[in-house]
């Protein structure tokens, strides 16, 4: 009796371990609205990458198990693999593609200093050695800021964007080097009211550009079928309503 | 068919493979061109697909962008809460600066520009926010909010320009790239179209060519090979064009005079088998046909007729051969099974339905395949039993010739009469064994005989059919004695023969003797009787007439009468006596045989009637002039005055005499006929009349004695002939005899 248990068993795992093993661990980095919106306990309830998730795992028919993380946290795990898919609007550079893979780009990104509104507009060649200036670490930003002149304590790194506009209100930075579009929330919002672009976003090529969706390096096959989705999604017009819910422009 | 030798001609394949790379190219070509047009069409599509239609996308992004940046300028020059119109302004910026309006350096210059517009409203809507703020001149404010406002609209039509131009791009590439792919598409027609025309080109060479090289040549051939299965004569084929269709003309002549010459064949195998069963079935001869055991498959009418069957069910050979003869033919079966031996041949008994049996000569032969064993037998059967019945006949006829008493031999007349057959007498006549008898010829036995009158008598005799001589044989012990030796001639086998028999005449010619003596003593005995008889009956009849004239006037009548009949029995016995004295002068006074003329007699005996012709009015008629004769002419005188004074004597009283004397050759002998219209003569009578003294009628019906006749034959018989007569009563008589021809 015993052993017909045992084998019943192993023939379950058998079965169920397939399906277990293709659900995917989809990484969403806590960035701020409108990419993602959480409770008060912190939890995902929406957002633009959340909504796009969902939207790319239903066209992928695959399960998808979605994690709020920080966005150094999320490029480690997806260089681990355990998140097979990452949300952290991501630009491409050489390094990141040696980790990762790139989907095709979802929307376009430019970067523009956002400060006190009415200081003086922020000359990207002198920003930090003029102040210090708040960027989400590990990012192209930070990577920005890090080769220009200045004092290292200018350079402030945040774990994500909420962080970041937190050390920008409360004055921990003098200016913030972040996503354009990623400004847009904070300046309607109340905290961000005296806060504005400081001048034209920066036109240096590291900084603007194509955003993506990162897989990680082992699940190649995950690439093509997020491909696949995302192509769907563009041609039945299912994107562009998606993108218009949460941004007052086609960010595309 | 009639074909010529086949002249050098181009090849079929060479031609339909040079057709076929010519199309081959044609397509390979015209598939290059679709491949091109087809890479072509891929890229435009592709370029559509990679770079129109994000072009073209990027446009109506950007036109859209710039719809929103219409409507967020707007709200930033026109809102009324300054929440709105700040954040309009954010927006703005945010819009302005993002990538989708910086694609095209005009559109993103002119977007900034724009963009520079709202903030400079922004400036003065913060201003006159300012001046309602400290509550100096709400007027005022309105006025540089006024100000903010028409600064703000020129901007949408510069930004509905910006759209304008940006749907005239989308549609100037949509039309530039279906211009590109209608010119593809058109060369891709037109290169179909030539395509097509050139393979439509090249397929209607081939299938002329085709038509021409193959398809009627085929058609002409099939017509003619169908001619030569009904048997039709095949008119002449046309001149090939082509190596293969010379082959195939060829090949189907072959074919043709190979079908006309089976069909000879089978014509003559069908006659031949017709032939065959014609003779099977008509022949005369009794054939049958068995298996290898002799169980009888088939027979003909005449074996059934031959053993009075009805049909030869579950017959065989051996049950139809008589118990006598079967181990005979076993052995030889056995013998033909072995392969010893193919066919035999032997004279056998069949036994009929009846229970009788029948002698047949009998033919056997094996029919085999090569040295198998023989799987069925033919024998034909010829009825022989007359042949048996003769051969024993024969051998009977030879047994009794062997056995016979007197000598009977064979001569080979063309070699000097030697004997080639002798019976077992003849051997004891000559003292000889037959073998030495068979090397011996005439002139061993005959001592008359030399070579040279051998062959003379030879010859002589093949011209005789039969003929009898008398000769001498040198027999046993080397007499010499007389023989009569009668010879016929003989053929066998296409070579005469001479056929004797020999009769020793010893004796005979010892009776002729005493008879010949005796016939001479009796002829002189007759003439001397009716010599000497004539004077006493001379005197009897004086003296009876010497007594009538003195004392018949003293007599009575009857004794008058009396002697009247005295001297007529007188007279009548003189005529006798005479008559009887010539009747034995035939022979003792006859003349010697010479030739002599018949018609010199017939003449002569004609002329010693004249008085009896003319007085009976008689005519004679001389078919032919008479031949002549070996004979006594004085006794053929007398021969020829009896018949003709005959034949006016008995002539008819109701009719006037009329005779016919002519004479034809038979042989070395003349047959002479005295015809007349007489009383005729009945059959009865016929040799009668020949006797001496021998009448038909009474003495007072007509004169004489009845010698005439037997006067002609003795003559006649003297000169080695025969007489005799053809007549009926009152139908005239035909009185014929034969003498001998010069």
């Amino acid at each position: 009796m015993r052993l017909w248990l045992s084998l019943f068993g192993l023939l379950c795992v058998a079965i169920v371990r397939p399906t277990l093993a293709q659900e995917v661990a989809v990484g969403i980095t806590s960035t701020a609205p409108p990419f993602v919106e959480v409770d008060a306990e912190g939890r995902l309830t929406g957002g633009f990458n959340v909504e796009l998730a969902r939207l790319l795992c239903q066209r992928m028919g695959r399960p998808c198990s979605l994690e709020k993380t920080g966005f150094p946290q999320l490029l480690t795990r997806i260089e681990e693999g355990t998140f097979q898919i990452g949300f952290a609007n991501l630009l491409k550079n050489a390094e990141r593609e040696q980790k990762m893979l790139f989907s095709a780009p979802i929307w376009r990104s430019t970067s523009s200093f956002v400060s006190r509104a009415g200081s003086p507009v922020v000359d990207p060649a002198k920003a930090r050695r003029n102040g210090r200036i708040c960027v989400v670490h590990k990012s192209q930003q930070e990577a920005f800021i890090a080769d220009q002149p200045g004092p290292q304590a200018h350079l402030v790194p945040t774990a994500s964007h909420a962080d970041l506009f937190d050390a920008l209100t409360n004055g921990r930075c003098d200016a913030a080097l972040l996503p354009t579009v990623h400004v847009l929330s904070f300046l309607a919002s109340p905290a961000g009211s005296n806060y504005d672009y400081s001048g034209p976003p920066l036109q240096e090529p590291r900084l603007s550009g194509n955003v993506h969706i990162v897989v990680a390096k082992s699940r190649p096959e995950l690439l093509d079928s997020l491909n696949a989705a995302i192509a769907a999604i563009n041609r039945d017009g299912s994107y562009r309503a998606l993108i218009a819910r949460f941004f007052p422009f086609d960010i595309l | 068919m009639p074909r010529s030798p086949a002249p050098r001609l181009p090849s079929l394949q060479r031609r339909l493979l040079a057709f076929a790379i010519a199309l081959t190219l044609v397509v390979l070509a015209a598939l290059g061109a679709m491949l091109i047009s087809g890479t072509a069409t891929h890229t435009a599509i592709q370029d559509s697909r990679t770079q129109t239609v994000p072009h073209i996308l990027e446009r109506q992004r950007a036109t859209a962008n710039l719809e929103r940046l219409i409507r967020f300028g707007w709200i930033a020059a026109t809102a009324q809460a300054p929440k709105d119109w700040r954040q309009a302004a954010i927006t703005a910026q945010a819009l302005a600066y993002h990538p989708s309006l910086a694609f095209d350096e005009e559109l993103r210059r002119q977007v900034i520009q724009v963009h520079a517009t709202i903030r400079q409203v922004i400036a003065l809507r913060e201003q006159a926010q300012d001046l309602r703020h400290s509550g100096q001149d709400n007027k005022r404010a309105d006025i540089v909010d006024e100000e903010a406002k028409n600064l703000w609209t020129p901007q949408e039509s510069v930004l509905a320009t910006l759209q304008g131009r940006l749907a005239d791009d989308a549609a100037a590439l949509i039309v530039t790239r279906m211009d590109r792919i209608s010119r593809i598409s058109n060369l891709t027609l037109q290169s179909a179209v030539f395509t097509t025309l050139v393979i439509l080109t090249i397929v209607g060479a081939t299938a002329w060519m085709v038509g021409r090289n193959l398809l009627r040549p085929v058609v002409g051939l099939a017509q003619a090979m169908r001619n030569t299965q009904l048997g039709h004569d095949n008119p002449a084929l046309p001149q090939p064009a082509t190596a293969e269709i010379a082959v195939l003309q060829d090949a189907v002549g072959q074919l043709h005079d190979a079908l006309h010459q089976a069909n000879l064949r089978e014509h003559a195998l069908r006659s031949s088998e017709q032939r065959l069963n014609s003779i099977f079935s008509a022949s005369e001869a009794a054939i049958v046909l068995t298996d290898s055991i002799g169980q009888v498959m088939q027979a003909n009418d005449s074996f059934l007729r031959l053993l009075g069957l009805r049909d030869t069910l579950d017959l065989t050979l051996q049950q139809l051969t008589h118990p006598e003869d079967r181990p005979r033919s076993a052995a030889i079966f056995k013998a033909m099974t072995a392969g010893e031996i193919d066919r035999y041949r032997m004279d056998a008994r069949l036994v009929r339905m009846d229970g009788t049996f029948v002698w047949v000569d009998v033919t056997i032969r094996a029919i085999r395949d090569g040295a198998a064993p023989p799987h069925q037998y033919v024998a034909v059967a010829i009825d022989i039993s007359d042949r048996v019945r003769a051969e024993k006949e024969l051998l009977f006829i030879r047994s009794l010739v062997n056995q016979s008493a007197d000598p009977i031999y064979c001569l080979d007349p063309l070699d000097g009469g030697r004997m080639v057959w002798a019976n077992a007498a003849t051997c004891r006549h000559f003292g000889v064994s037959e073998a030495q008898l068979l090397n011996m010829r005439i002139p061993d036995w005959d001592p008359g005989m030399d070579m040279q009158r051998t062959e003379q008598v030879m010859r002589d005799s093949l011209r005789n059919d039969t003929h009898v001589v008398e000769t001498t044989h040198r027999i046993a012990g080397g007499e010499v004695i007389p023989v009569e030796v009668s010879a016929s001639t003989l053929e066998h086998d296409g070579r005469p023969y001479i056929a004797g028999y020999i009769r020793d005449i010893r004796d005979r010619n010892r009776m002729l003797e005493t008879v010949r003596r005796s016939n001479e003593d009796l002829q002189q005995f007759a003439y001397v009787a009716s010599h000497d008889l004539q004077e006493p009956l001379r005197m009897v009849a004086s003296f009876l007439q010497l007594l009538e004239r003195r004392y018949g006037t003293k007599l009575d009548d009857d004794g008058r009468e009396y002697i009247r009949f005295a001297v007529d029995g007188a007279v009548r016995m003189k005529q006798l006596i005479e008559d009887l004295l010539a009747f034995s002068r035939i022979d003792s006074r006859g003349a010697p045989l010479i030739p002599t003329s018949l018609e010199r007699a017939a003449r002569e005996a004609s002329d010693n009637l004249i008085a009896t012709i003319s007085e009976s009015g008689a005519s004679i008629e001389w078919k032919n002039p008479l031949p002549q004769v070996v004979g006594d002419e004085i006794q053929l005188v007398r021969l020829m005055q009896n018949l003709l004074g005959n034949a006016i004597k008995y002539r008819s009283p109701d009719k006037p005499v009329a005779i016919s004397v002519s004479a034809i050759r038979r042989g070395d002998m003349w047959i002479v006929s005295v015809a007349d219209n007489g009383i005729g003569i009945a059959a009865e009578y016929h040799d009668r009349i020949f006797m001496i003294f021998q009448r038909l009628h009474g003495i007072g019906a007509y004169e004489g004695t009845g010698i005439g006749l037997a006067i002609c034959k003795r003559i006649v018989e003297r000169h080695g002939g025969e007489i005799w007569v053809e007549s009926q009563e009152n139908m005239g008589s035909v009185f014929k005899f034969t003498l001998k021809a010069v």
